[in-house]
């Protein structure tokens, strides 16, 4: 049992750790940057990367991800739209090539247009997703929380949790 | 450092690497599956896909393409495939592939499953409609023409003769006809003018007088058209006699056309060569051009093979400080055994530049294979698409040394069976945009030549049997220009003129001989046509004489006893000798008129004296 529990408690104290309101909307901007842009591209893999190495929750990012991977096919026209407008402005375009031609970058698809109109799209979002989300973290986390214990899969992992915390104690 | 940070990102890490160890690779096969199926429209076995990265490389294991078109076997099959790929063009989205090795390659193997897949591929014809009308064209048999041929210039039924002797019977047959229902109308008139006689007798002395004149006249027209019916009965004889000549005149013609039909039988030598070279060369020539067609059709796919990964939106490209395609292999070394001249041989090949973008590379795709073995393989395939239009050459030189049999003809009439030994091919073809322009050369040894023929005569197949055993060798070209859809082939042979020779001596007996024979044949039946229509002829001649002379003599005899009624002289003793002689009465009842008539006389004798005396 303590086999089965013990990694499934490791896996929730990632996703639980770095609970304060400002991790939490830092996960939840993030997750909706990474979650924007489309996958299979080296510029999701990076994002991807420095979601997991940032100090934000992992849980709520996760979620996020998910759904705006759900939604963004519905934002494609505007996505496409901007990426449209950037990759075709005069004064950019020596700099994307200079950017086409460092290695390994032609694989983030930055020269397509939604891939780039999302990522746009996602940082224009950063700070005010942060800023909005993070009041209501402030307001809602502590209840949430005591909403959860009262379901047995909470019950049970807080146990795992409270077990441990005991082993620990009486070693 | 708080562990609690660490591990979430540690735990990444490792789901990140074992994506990247065990799940890329299989990811990989399955796509490369994937691609090769569509490819194929069968099943694509890969054993394994190892990919590498310091250096980038790619290993792929006994791979194994099914037929689609044949169940339960491979089109090809090989053992290992090693590329060595340019890391520094990987990291620019480049698939550069410095150097790749494929060993173990063999064709048409064997294999367990049947290799379909569940969807049916759509049905392609094997053969471009272009082969198959050559293929037609060959099959027209020039043995069964050429028979048919002697058959026809020598039948007697097909000569003018004929012709104008049936001509001619119809023709008298129809004329002598119409005479006869012409002096058949006469009949009834003559009839009708004598009982109009008759019946003027009975009338009044003055209607009696009017009838007879009439009578008289009518009379007069009838001798008037019995005159010229008999002038159209006589002047058939002189017609009759030029028609005559005219059938002798035909004879003549018949056995001078006789004379010249000999020197006109000369089978063509382009269809001989082609109806019995024709299939192998055309089918030899096929595969050189799908093999163009190949070179065309590779571009297209390579390229379709390496576009970018389908994303939303659209792609821009800029422009690259080293440009390069997306797709290059510099060198693929290629190794294994091919079927050559039914036997396995081992063969090596070399394929270099292999590229989804020829013209940015700048240089063409070239392919060089060599074999080894009794019967060597040398092709060299160049594919330059760099410029405005491709351009591509085949050039291949190649034996088999096994005897390939030959046959030509058909069972029914006659067939020619050989066996074309020491084939040497040799073959350069071009095609520049769609345009194909080159030619295939056989060199090849002939032997065991036989003819089984059905209905030809033995002496033309032992003639074509004798000409074939005296060809040892033989040399064939094809030339091929025109389109790549609808190229234009013309084959060139010695064998067609050596035939041709042959046949022109060995038929110059029997020639003689059916010539003598037609010649006799005319002369019997123009003979025989004379006596029928002469005798059928005279025979009508005859008859419309006869009938003419009776009817006229009738018409004659009427119109004298009126001209001695009108003259007011008629006797008894005349009156009776004219009816007689015109048929008018018949002659018991003349007799009994004439016995009548001398005792009248006697009566008027004993009165004259008795009496006025």
């Amino acid at each position: 049992m303590f086999l089965i529990l013990k990694p499934l408690r490791l896996l929730l104290r990632a996703l639980t750790s770095q609970s304060a309101p400002r991790q939490l909307s830092m996960g939840l901007a993030l997750g909706v940057l990474a979650g924007l842009v489309p996958k299979g591209n080296l510029l999701a893999v990076a994002l991807g990367i420095v979601l997991a190495a940032s100090r934000v929750n992992l849980g709520i990012a996760a979620v996020a991800v998910l759904c705006c991977s759900l939604i963004s096919p519905l934002l494609d026209p505007a996505s496409h739209a901007i990426g449209v407008w950037l990759l075709e402005r005069a004064e950019l375009v020596s700099f994307w090539t200079w950017l086409y031609n460092i290695p390994t970058v032609p694989w983030t698809a930055f020269n397509n247009s939604v891939v780039l109109g999302s990522f746009i799209v996602g940082l224009l979002l950063l700070y005010p997703v942060h800023r909005i989300s993070r009041p209501v973290f402030e307001k809602y986390s502590e209840a949430v929380g005591h909403w959860a214990r009262r379901f047995w899969l909470a019950r049970l992992l807080l146990g795992a949790e409270w077990v441990s915390r005991f082993g620990s104690v009486s070693s | 450092m708080r562990w609690s940070w660490l591990i979430p990102r540690f735990i990444l890490v490792g789901i990140l690497w074992a994506a990247a160890a065990l799940g890329l690779d299989p990811l990989l096969r399955h796509s490369a599956v994937q691609s090769l199926q569509e490819v194929t429209g069968a099943r694509a076995d890969i054993a394994g896909l190892t990919t590498g990265w310091f250096p980038p490389q790619l290993q792929i294991e006994n791979v194994a393409l099914a037929s689609a078109k044949a169940p339960g076997t491979n089109i090809v099959e090989f053992d290992e495939l090693n590329c060595r790929i340019s890391g520094d063009a990987l990291l620019r989205k480049c698939f550069v592939v410095e150097e790749a090795s494929l060993k173990g390659v063999r064709f048409d193997t064997v294999r367990e499953d049947d290799g379909q897949l569940e969807q049916i591929p759509e049905e392609e014809s094997s053969e471009p409609s272009w082969l198959t009308e050559m293929l037609k064209r060959t099959g027209e048999d020039w043995l069964k023409e050429l028979a048919q041929d002697v058959k026809a210039q020598f039948d007697p039924n097909s000569l003018e003769t004929g012709r104008v002797s049936q001509e001619l019977h119809t023709k008298w047959k129809q004329r002598l006809e119409s005479l006869r229902n012409e002096v058949a109308a006469f009949r009834p008139r003559a009839e009708q003018l004598r009982e109009q006689l008759d019946r003027a007798r009975e009338l009044r002395s003055v209607a009696r007088v009017e009838e007879y004149l009439r009578l008289s006249r009518d009379g007069e027209q009838l001798i008037r058209e019995g005159g010229e019916t008999k002038q159209r009965i006589t002047g058939i004889v002189p017609e009759f006699r030029a028609d005559l000549a005219a059938l002798d005149e035909a004879r003549r013609k018949d056995q001078q056309n006789a004379m010249r039909k000999r020197r006109l039988l000369r089978p063509s030598p382009r269809r001989i060569s082609e109806s019995l070279l024709g299939p192998e060369l055309y089918r030899q020539l096929h595969l050189h051009v799908s093999w163009l067609e190949t070179c065309v059709r590779y571009q297209h796919e390579i390229r379709q093979q390496t576009r970018p990964e389908r994303y939303r939106g659209r792609d821009y490209a800029f422009p690259l400080s080293n440009p390069a395609a997306r797709l290059l292999c510099r060198r693929l070394e290629i190794s294994g055994k091919l079927i050559c001249d039914e036997q396995l041989t081992p063969f090596h090949a070399v394929v270099s530049n292999l590229v989804s973008d020829p013209v940015l590379h700048g240089q063409p795709t070239v392919l060089r294979l060599k074999s080894a073995g009794d019967a060597p393989i040398e092709l060299a395939i160049r594919c330059d698409a760099t410029g405005p239009r491709l351009r591509a050459d085949v050039v291949a030189a190649y034996s088999q040394r096994t005897p390939h049999p030959l046959a030509a003809g058909s069972e029914e009439l006659a067939s020619v069976h050989a066996m074309l030994t020491d084939l040497n091919w040799s073959a350069r073809i071009q095609l520049i945009g769609q345009q194909l322009n080159g030619s295939i050369r056989l060199q090849c040894g002939l032997e065991s030549a036989t003819i089984r023929s059905g209905k030809m005569q033995s002496v033309l197949s032992q003639a074509i049997t004798d000409i074939l055993t005296g060809i040892e060798s033989t040399d064939a070209t094809v030339h091929v220009s025109g389109s790549l859809r609808d190229p234009e082939v013309e084959l060139q042979s010695d064998l067609g003129e050596q035939i041709t020779a042959g046949l022109k001596t060995a038929l110059r007996r029997q020639v003689d001989e059916l010539q003598s024979r037609l010649t006799t044949e005319v002369d019997a039946r123009v003979a025989d046509r004379r006596r029928k229509l002469s005798s059928q002829l005279n025979a009508g001649y005859q008859e419309l004489l006869a009938d003419h002379s009776l009817t006229f003599r009738q018409v004659q005899g009427v119109r004298q006893l009126l001209v001695v009624m009108l003259s007011g002289e008629a006797r008894p003793e005349g009156v009776l000798r004219q009816a007689s002689e015109s048929g008018l009465v018949s002659p018991r009842k003349g007799e009994k008129v004439q016995r009548r008539m001398q005792k009248a006389s006697q009566v008027l004798d004993q009165l004259r004296g008795g009496v006025f005396r």
